[in-house]
């Protein structure tokens, strides 16, 4: 017997592996006549037009480069530029707001600027320190050298309601000038209804509560002189924590603050400030422009932020973007160039005309550019943009006068897990979870630990990877034997026999070869980087068990993510039961199922980022799900909807409200196991006179017991995975009700560098995952029904 | 005759019942998916706007303005390089889609229509990974590839598929071992090897079960947002799912035209599934989920 030759799959493989082959060729060739230069970070906002005009002017006077505009910003995690500077295959030019900067620059990660600096000395479009402000160009330094150039200054002001002033029987040219007299501000400008829910409130601060400013006001520091001990819980931060905590509590409490401050997600045309319900708000000078644009009725004021007692005024930049050069950058010259050219004011000049001209497009004017760092721009820009309505341009020169008394935004090599324990320490106050010195000592001293670990990591022992090697080839070799003990036993049995273990071997070798590879190696240097000081971009170092130790015993916000996760976990069953319920509707046979099924399925493919964004509406204090609760459960009850999101207690709710949502995708499992019951089953049940009620209890739920246990196992191990929603909706807030484990793990190794802790952590999630798998199978003798 | 009669009737209303609670249902799970694609007709001012406004203006308009209608996907496809990152996408899923599908039965053969020794404690240890969290693997996955020279390539999201995926394995392993063996015997009486048989014979016995284990790994791989997110740098290698990020910064929130985006986007999946629901279900439940 012949077998007729098709044209089998494997052919039709090879066939798709050339394809793919040829593919890649394709993309990979490409002429190259122009020096590319990548560029990431720009405002690809409104601002886009600007950049483009930008763009444009450059390549005509430098013909040899093209700039290709890469990423933006997203979240703050450094992710992108750490891994690209790893993978060799950094960004030429970096612009990124000023908020890890210190992170970045202590990492070695960026090239000094100082050389480039001193070389256009002569140059009249070079970068001199003289037309900036100290405090700007501090902001750009670590430890002496010039690593990144500050674009724009952005001072902190006190923007204020006039009107509003004025109803509540104060001054409008008297804004508060004082903490007292702020809190008293705050106090008569919070209206309430009668249900006692805000209807006005005093002050938003728009997420600028950072502690480091109103200890600096205090004339605290964050940090000692010589930057190596944290001193957030001085008397200094005390104070400024207990000051915060009584701001939020003149309005009625950060719960209050928190479920009217949910409305500020809100487009421009419905900021809240803008349209009368907010009296005063912590802002960077850009309020003028929006104002402007949006709200040109408002009566706006602008004032500097109110000092403690016997103090003088000070200000700070709000978030400063900054451009920088990666240390390997393959072009560093023409980076650099396109840098002075974006910061000449022919360039900046440039950026304006293009900016107005496309607001000219819809009828309108874009004619306030706000303060950029160098003072020969502001004075060239100042000349054709300045605010032409009288009311504006003043509160435009009163800005100008707080920009003269700017202090530097401190830069360490811990900025971002300060900047993270600080927004914590006063959250803790604000909500009473912890009085301000407790909250404060427990930032302290975790700043603290993060900062030693920087500066001791040099005096730790180098790791050596050797005894790692010989681990791992010792482990293979190991397996080997084993398998071949296996296959081949005590003595060889048939001819055929060994033909069949061979052949076995050469068809699950794949999945050996990946194993090994993607997993087994993975495992031994995850273990070993686990007992590590190790960001990847340094040799990794010798720290024993102290991650672990760390992690387990001096590590609040990880059990905070445990208890986080566990919630979820408990919500589990919930989930199952919805799957199981659909699935069960969508079984019954009824013409057009399969448009119901895929109406029913349509959440499992919404891609990750737009179901995000999607829900995000929808939670919104003023979305969909609060619109439908406000005219049925919460009309009958008389209570207030909740802030989903933007409050700690409903923020986890919020995320299995979307989780449940998804359901759908789980009943494709269901589905299948119902449609393998066979329905002898339920005949016979149905002869011997059993209800539905009665066979769902007898015949199904038995029967589907094998499909309840693999989604229980899948499903807890899919739990502790939770991190996309976390990481494009919540970012882990509001307080850390949503930080999950894994989002948790995620923020350790890309946004912290601390690669080493966080393998700790993968391991640690490992154990828990493993434990509850072997309970969850122990316990399945005693219900799991195989028919 | 009556009889009949009420027995249709109540057919009739069991039927109209479901129908209800079906649309019912439909109507609560599909409503954010409605408003996905309202919203990608929206104008900026309309998209937050309260009340929700469920017809976008530019619908409404008498003569309809149909450049106005699209003004999101109009302006979603001069802001990203839409057809690049279509193609990265397909590059991806097609080849990740055709390596598990052809390693994943092949490396299942081995575990279930070969008889050797030890088969089924390794087979316990492909289990085993399917508990190993993916963060685990992950940074030194990452230092792996990178070290290859792969970073932002499109290799590191399709490779790994060739090794096969413990959970398509699984699935597949099941099915072939509900196939009798009595059926490759003749084959192996005409001195049939077992890459012959395992092409020739299992696999086209295997398509609803490889349909299930394709269906999946399209989905995945066509939505994938972490690989891309970790492995991909630049604007010309990025994928539509990771590409939807551009429509959303710090400073910028495109709302419409990343609804538009991901409506395109999901259209093709939808379709699939609209099709091959049945199939799916089909596959899971032949092969059975019992051990």
């Amino acid at each position: 017997m012949v077998y007729r030759r098709k044209p089998s799959i494997s052919i039709f493989a090879r066939r798709l592996f050339l394809l793919a082959a040829l593919v890649e060729c394709l993309c990979a060739w490409g002429v190259e006549d122009r020096i590319p230069l990548n560029v990431w970070g720009m405002n690809l906002g409104e601002p886009r037009y600007g950049y483009y005009a930008l763009i444009e002017a450059f390549e005509r006077e430098y013909p040899n480069v093209e700039i290709v505009v890469g990423p933006t910003d997203r979240g703050e995690d450094l992710q992108k530029l750490l891994s690209g500077v790893v993978g060799n295959s950094p960004p030429d030019v970096f612009r990124r707001e000023s908020l890890l900067f210190g992170d970045i620059a202590a990492r070695g990660i960026l090239r000094p600027l100082d050389d480039f600096i001193e070389q256009d000395k002569s140059r009249p479009d070079g970068i001199h320190k003289e037309d900036y402000l100290d405090a700007v160009w501090e902001s750009g330094q670590y430890q002496g050298k010039m690593y990144g150039l500050p674009e724009s200054s952005n001072p902190v002001v006190l923007a204020y309601n006039r009107e509003l002033f004025r109803q509540a029987g104060l001054d409008p040219d008297m804004p508060p000038m004082t903490w007292d007299e702020w809190r008293e501000a705050a106090r008569k400008l919070t209206v309430r209804d009668k249900a006692g829910r805000i209807r006005q409130l005093g002050l938003m601060f728009y997420g600028r509560d950072d502690l480091s400013f109103y200890m600096a006001q205090l004339g605290g520091q964050v940090f000692s002189e010589d930057g190596r001990r944290c001193s957030l819980d001085s008397p200094e931060g005390r104070e400024a924590v207990t000051f915060l905590k009584s701001l939020y509590d003149a309005q009625g409490g950060r719960e209050a603050y928190d479920q009217f401050g949910a409305a500020n997600t809100a487009p421009e045309q419905y900021n809240p400030f803008g349209t009368g319900k907010i009296a005063m708000t912590v802002q960077d000078d850009w309020v003028i422009y929006r104002v402007m644009r949006f709200h040109p009725d408002m009566d706006l004021g602008i004032a500097p932020l109110p000092a403690p007692p016997g103090r003088a005024p000070i200000t700070m930049s709000s978030t400063n973007p900054i451009y920088m050069i990666p240390v390997n950058a393959r072009h560093p010259k023409e980076a650099w160039d396109f840098i002075r050219f974006v910061y000449s004011p022919e360039g900046q000049l440039l950026f304006a005309d293009a900016l107005d001209a496309h607001a000219q497009t819809r009828g309108e004017r874009h004619n306030y550019t706000g303060f950029r760092t160098n003072q020969k721009i502001v004075a060239a820009l100042s000349e054709k943009y300045v605010p032409d309505i009288p009311r504006f341009r003043a509160t435009f020169d009163v800005c100008g006068q707080i920009l003269k008394t700017m202090v530097p935004t401190p830069v360490s090599p811990v900025s971002g897990p300060l900047r993270d324990e600080m927004r914590r320490a006063v959250d803790r106050a604000a909500y009473g979870e912890m009085t301000p010195e407790e909250s404060l000592a427990d930032a302290a001293r975790r700043v603290q630990d993060k900062l030693d670990l920087y500066y001791r990591r040099e005096t730790l022992p180098l790791f050596r990877w050797g005894a790692v090697w010989a681990g791992f080839a010792m482990l293979i070799g190991t397996a080997m034997l084993v398998l071949r003990k296996l296959t081949h036993g005590e003595r060889a049995v048939s001819t055929l026999q060994r033909h069949e273990n061979r052949m076995g071997l050469v068809f699950i070798s794949p999945w050996v070869i990946g194993l090994l590879c993607f997993t087994v190696g993975p495992m031994v240097f995850s273990i070993a980087i686990s007992f590590c000081d190790y960001d990847v971009i340094h040799p990794a170092r010798f720290l024993g068990v102290e991650n672990y130790k760390l992690l387990l015993t001096n590590d609040p916000l990880f059990w905070k993510s445990l208890r986080n996760t566990a919630f979820m976990v408990f919500a589990l069953p919930v989930g199952m039961a919805a799957s199981l319920a659909i699935a069960l509707l969508l079984d019954a046979k009824v013409r057009g199922m399969s448009f119901y099924r895929t109406v029913f399925y349509l959440p499992a493919i919404t891609p990750a980022v737009a179901a995000a964004v999607l829900w995000y509406a929808l939670l919104n204090p003023d979305g969909l799900i609060n619109g439908v609760l406000n005219v049925t459960i919460c009309k009958w009850f008389d209570v207030a909807p909740p802030a989903w999101l933007q409050d700690p207690v409903w923020s986890k709710p919020a995320i299995v409200l979307m989780r449940l949502w998804g359901a759908g995708g789980g009943m494709i499992l269901w589905l299948a196991g119902l449609q393998g019951i066979p329905n002898q089953l339920y005949e016979a049940a149905a002869i011997d006179g059993a209800g539905p009620l009665r066979r769902f209890w007898s015949i199904t739920l038995p029967m589907l017991t094998p499909y309840v246990f693999f989604s229980l196992i899948v499903g807890v191990i899919g739990v502790f995975q939770i991190f996309g929603q976390a990481l494009i909706l919540t970012q882990g807030g509001p307080a850390d009700s949503t930080l999950f484990y894994v989002y948790y793990l995620f923020n350790n190794a890309f946004r912290y560098f601390k690669m080493g802790y966080a393998s700790a952590q993968a391991w640690i999630l490992f154990v828990i995952v493993l434990v509850l798998t072997l309970i969850q199978w122990r316990l399945s003798k005693k219900w799991v029904h195989y028919g | 005759m009556k009889r009949v009669l009420r027995k249709r009737l109540r057919i009739a209303s069991r039927q109209t019942l479901l129908h209800l609670v079906l649309v019912a249902g439909g109507i609560v799970f599909s409503m954010p998916f409605v408003w996905l694609i309202v919203t990608s007709f929206k104008g900026p001012q309309e998209i937050f706007a309260v009340p929700m406004i469920w017809i976008p203006a530019a619908l409404k308009q008498a003569p309809i303005q149909w450049r106005e209608v699209f003004q999101n996907f109009i302006s979603a496809h001069e802001f990203i390089p839409f057809w690049t990152w279509i193609r990265n996408t397909l590059h991806v899923t097609a080849l990740s889609v055709v390596c598990s599908v052809l390693s994943c039965s092949f490396v299942a053969y081995g575990f279930s229509r070969i008889r050797w020794r030890g088969r089924d404690t390794v087979f316990i240890m492909v289990l085993a990974t399917m508990m190993l969290p993916a963060q685990v693997t992950m940074i030194p996955a990452f230092l792996i590839f990178n070290k290859l020279g792969w970073y932002n390539t499109l290799r590191p999201l399709w490779v790994p598929s060739i090794f096969g995926a413990a959970f398509s394995i699984f699935l597949l392993r099941q099915f072939m071992m509900t196939i009798p063996m009595e059926l490759e015997d003749a084959a192996k009486i005409d001195g049939c090897g077992h890459f012959r048989i395992y092409s020739t014979i299992i696999l086209p016995l295997m398509k609803p079960a490889l349909a299930v284990v394709a269906i999946q790994t399209f989905q995945g791989a066509w939505n994938n947002f972490l690989g891309p997110y970790i492995y991909i740098n630049s604007k010309e290698k990025m994928t539509i799912a990771l590409g939807l990020q551009w429509f959303k910064s710090e400073h910028l929130a495109m709302y419409g035209e990343m609804m538009a985006t991901s409506f395109v986007m999901t259209l093709p999946i939808l379709i699939i599934f609209f099709f091959c629901q049945r199939y799916m279900i089909q596959g899971i439940s032949l092969t059975g989920i019992k051990a």
